[in-house]
């Protein structure tokens, strides 16, 4: 029954009350009371009563100066009577944590005109310029006799001896806790909040709340958030009734897996005020209160707990919520081996205790060690809010200009249901110095850093690139054909100086022609020296030596017919065998004739000696000799 | 006459090629000096442009890609490192340092995939064989050869058939030809080799050699595929666990 005004007009109230508590305090000296806000709302004494009490209407308005408030009419009734037609005025100031509230009440009585269901219609009030109205209040009306005990009720200090009043009774109406959850379904891992309010009507004046039993919430993560020791209740109406409501307990769950997830009521012990009529001798004139310990519980909360829909980011790990990051290198330029801080803050509302630590993508040159990580929890505002920071400490093993990639951070926004992807800005660190003499990295036994490579290599050897495999070279294969190749020509040489050993017409053969060549080479000389007998000689035994080693016969030992026969016997033609006889006649006449023979006519049986002997090659070779 | 000539000719031909070769190797031990010096002031690009230019030059070293695989290493490309370091280990063979950036390199990347167990003999043909290279198997078998061969020359020669000379020649061809058949096994694995890394962050392993098909799973760079075929932009590869399929060329790069 609480109507909220608008803000424009709560600024436009508290303007004007700001302002009449400066004229007032400028004129009078006194302190006005000063408007924080209005509520305006409309209860009822009872909502059950008996045939013959009555029963109050009561118009409250908070936060407002008297005179902008216009008196406001009955409401309209169906079978209730007014018993006044002017309503009872109040006007209550009360100071709450320092600040002033004037509270202005407006209050009818009225008496039922029959039993059943009646009821209050609609009413309305106007604060300004603006009318509230309220809704239908229904009212039920039991006979007198099974009227319910009335708490605030008193006897007369004269009814010393009248009948002892029926015991009164807590109603599960005048103290309850209701649990206010935030939704009834969310993601998993999306947070959401639990307030466990108590309503208690003024007068039972709880006292001593505590919890009566264990409570869990099976299936979430929960982060208890921060209630005030001493509450100051609100007031609200609730079916029609006036309460005070204080809040005994927040926390915000997450669901830790899907499906239909339900967290524990709450249930409280908790003391409140009991009238009991007194001792007549110890207080004959008022009944005693006294505090009665009763148990209330909240319902159960019920939420249902759906799956994160498809299409995470790679680096999606589980958040939920709505976050910023923040990423920061405590500097820019550092020296090998010298520590620098990567800082990364993650701030927003969600699951901050379950928030995994975001996946660096370094440079290998860098060591990285586990970040400490420090998680700030702001839990007195609506919901777990604060911030996780990830420090990292990084150190380059190495010299030179170092890209660090943006972190990433995703998570998912259950509010737009989609998938965010937080990026930091890209750094460039500097890592200077000499990485030898600088680092002091751990080395391994053989002398090498540990986690991290050697240096560069000093080149030693130098091969064709690309090369081919050395099956596909030529060279392997000649340096297998050349041992080969020698092994063969000794073999050849061996075996040729076997047969010259041993073939004695093979070895002629095989001199003919070099002696041959040898007498004709004498011959020449000899007739350079002009000694015509000397030089015809040597041409005969060049031709004649030539025709025995050929044949492989004993030549001296033959006469000229001699040798004509045997060549005509081994099938030599005619013509070949007259050259040849003729030739060596010639010489033979040269060598013993007279007078010296002309040079002309020794050049020219020179020249018939070379083409005697190559003549005759031809025709024994022709035979096959 | 034409033996000696064909003799001639070889000998030429091998001497142009030293000499060809060692023309090329000052430009590039230069060039080599100068990546590691950007190396050291922490320029891992430019030592590597340095590297590149060294490279092609024609001649190559170990070194040169240990020292490419290094600076790849530094500008956090580790599928590019572990391709050269593996270049690296087929010629410098087990050099320490290399093993041990080898390992880093490899503890870096991680790999998803199991490997499929090899035949027995595998492991020790590639541990004591093929990691030793082709050359020195040739060069003991060709000393063999040659001493056997003038063994052989030498019986032909002498007509000896002494028993230590039948012993000697036997063993000597008998070992010649086992070390050089070696050799050219070891020749014909390393042509066989069709090793590849993952050179890109992820490359996703397709059913058939289309941009459309359908992604099985992603293959994380490092990882070291064997290519089965290429055609035009796909390479057919075979992961560490025996499962096939395309990934862009571009995505792998041959050891």
């Amino acid at each position: 029954m609480r109507r909220r005004v608008p803000k424009a007009m709560r600024m436009a109230a508290f303007i004007r009350a700001r302002y009449w508590l400066l004229l007032a305090s400028l004129s009078a000296g006194l302190v006005a009371p000063q408007a924080w806000g209005q509520e305006v709302q409309a209860h009822v004494s009872a909502t059950t009563i008996g045939a013959e009490e009555a029963v109050s209407y009561t118009i409250e308005i908070s936060g407002a100066q008297v005179s902008d408030v216009e008196t406001p009419q009955p409401p309209e009734t169906d079978g209730l009577q007014i018993l006044q037609s002017t309503p009872s005025t109040q006007t209550n100031i009360s100071f709450i944590n320092g600040n002033v509230t004037r509270t202005i009440r407006y209050q009818w009585n009225f008496r039922p005109t029959r039993t059943g269901t009646v009821q209050f219609f609609s009413a309305s009030v106007t604060v300004g310029d603006n009318t509230h109205g309220f809704d239908a209040i229904s009212i039920t009306v039991v006979p007198q006799s099974q009227r319910p005990p009335r708490r605030s009720q008193r006897r007369s200090p004269f009814d010393l001896f009248g009948d002892e009043p029926a015991p009164v009774t807590i109603g599960e109406d005048d103290v309850f806790v209701r649990a206010v959850s935030s939704a009834s379904s969310a993601y998993q891992n999306e947070q959401v909040t639990i307030a466990y309010e108590m309503y208690f009507l003024a007068n039972t004046q709880p006292r001593n709340s505590r919890l009566a039993d264990s409570w869990d919430a099976e299936g979430f993560w929960r982060e208890e958030l921060d209630v005030e020791t001493r509450p100051m209740p609100q007031t609200r109406v609730e079916n029609g009734l006036r309460y005070n409501v204080i809040v005994l307990k927040r926390v915000a769950v997450f669901p830790t897996r899907t499906g239909a997830l339900t967290v524990d009521p709450l249930r409280i012990e908790t003391e409140v005020l009991t009238p009991r009529r007194g001792d007549l001798f110890s207080q004959p004139f008022f009944s005693r209160n006294i505090y009665e310990t009763i148990q209330r519980g909240s319902q159960p909360v019920a939420i249902d707990s759906r799956p994160l829909p498809p299409g995470a980011p790679e680096s999606f790990t589980g958040a939920v919520g709505d976050y910023t990051l923040r990423a920061e290198l405590s500097q820019l330029e550092v020296d090998v081996g010298e520590p620098v801080q990567l800082t990364v803050r993650i701030s927003g509302t969600g699951n901050l205790a379950t928030l995994d630590e975001p996946v660096l993508s370094l440079p290998g040159v860098f060591e990285q060690y586990e970040p400490e990580i420090r998680t700030s929890i702001d839990n007195t505002g609506a919901g777990v809010r604060g911030s996780k920071t990830f420090t990292y400490l990084l150190v380059p093993r190495s010299n030179g200009a170092f890209d660090i990639s943006p972190v990433e951070f995703s998570y998912f926004d259950p509010g737009e249901e989609v998938y965010r992807i937080l990026r930091s800005n890209p750094f460039t660190l500097r890592a200077m110095g000499v990485a030898s003499g600088a680092v002091a990295a751990p080395m391994t036994p053989t002398g090498f850093p540990v986690d991290d490579i050697a240096s560069p290599l000093p080149a030693t050897r130098w091969v064709r690139y690309p090369q081919s495999p050395l099956h596909q070279q030529a060279w392997p294969y000649v340096v297998l054909a050349i041992p080969l190749l020698l092994v063969g020509v000794v073999t050849i040489l061996r075996r040729r100086a076997t047969r010259l050993a041993t073939d004695v017409a093979y070895s002629r053969t095989r001199r003919a022609h070099p002696l041959a060549r040898k007498h004709l080479r004498t011959a020449v000389a000899l007739k350079r020296q002009n000694e015509p007998r000397a030089f015809y000689e040597e041409l005969e035994r060049a031709v004649l030596g030539f025709v025995g080693n050929r044949l492989n016969i004993a030549e001296l030992g033959l006469t000229r017919p001699q040798l004509n026969k045997h060549l005509a016997s081994i099938g030599l033609g005619e013509a070949p065998r007259r050259a040849l006889l003729a030739f060596l006649e010639a010489c033979d006449a040269a060598r013993f004739a007279p007078v010296r023979p002309r040079p002309a006519d020794m050049e020219s049986t020179l020249q018939i000696a070379y083409t005697l002997i190559a003549d005759l090659d031809r025709a024994f070779q022709t035979k096959g000799l | 006459m034409g033996i000696y000539r064909t003799v001639l000719l070889l000998v030429l031909w091998c001497t142009c090629l030293v000499a060809s070769t060692h023309a090329q190797v000052p430009e590039a031990v230069r060039l080599l000096d100068e990546g590691n010096r950007l190396y050291a002031e922490g320029a891992f690009g430019e030592a590597l442009e340095a590297y590149e230019a060294a490279l092609g030059q024609g001649v190559v070293s170990g070194a040169l890609f240990h020292n490419m695989g290094n600076a790849y290493y530094r500008l956090d490309k580790f599928g590019q490192a572990l391709r050269h370091y593996e270049k690296a280990h087929r010629i410098l063979g087990d050099h320490p340092q290399l093993l041990h950036n080898l390992q880093t390199v490899s503890t870096q990347i991680g790999t998803p995939f199991s490997a499929l167990p090899g035949p027995f003999w595998e492991a020790p043909w590639k541990k004591y064989v093929v990691r030793q290279g082709p050359m020195i198997f040739f060069g003991l078998g060709g000393m063999l050869y040659v001493i056997a061969a003038i063994l052989f020359g030498h019986r032909i020669w002498t007509g000896i058939r002494a028993a230590w000379h039948r012993r000697a020649l036997a063993i000597s061809s008998s070992l010649a030809l086992l070390l050089i058949l070696v050799a050219f096994g070891v020749s014909l694995d390393a042509a066989g080799d069709h090793r590849a890394v993952v050179i890109v962050r992820e490359a996703p392993l397709m059913g058939s050699p289309d941009a459309e098909a359908e992604t099985e799973i992603a293959v994380p760079e490092g990882v070291i595929v064997d290519v089965l075929s290429t055609q035009e932009d796909w390479a057919e590869i075979r992961l560490p666990n025996g499962v096939t399929g395309f990934l862009p060329r571009l995505a792998v790069g041959r050891i």
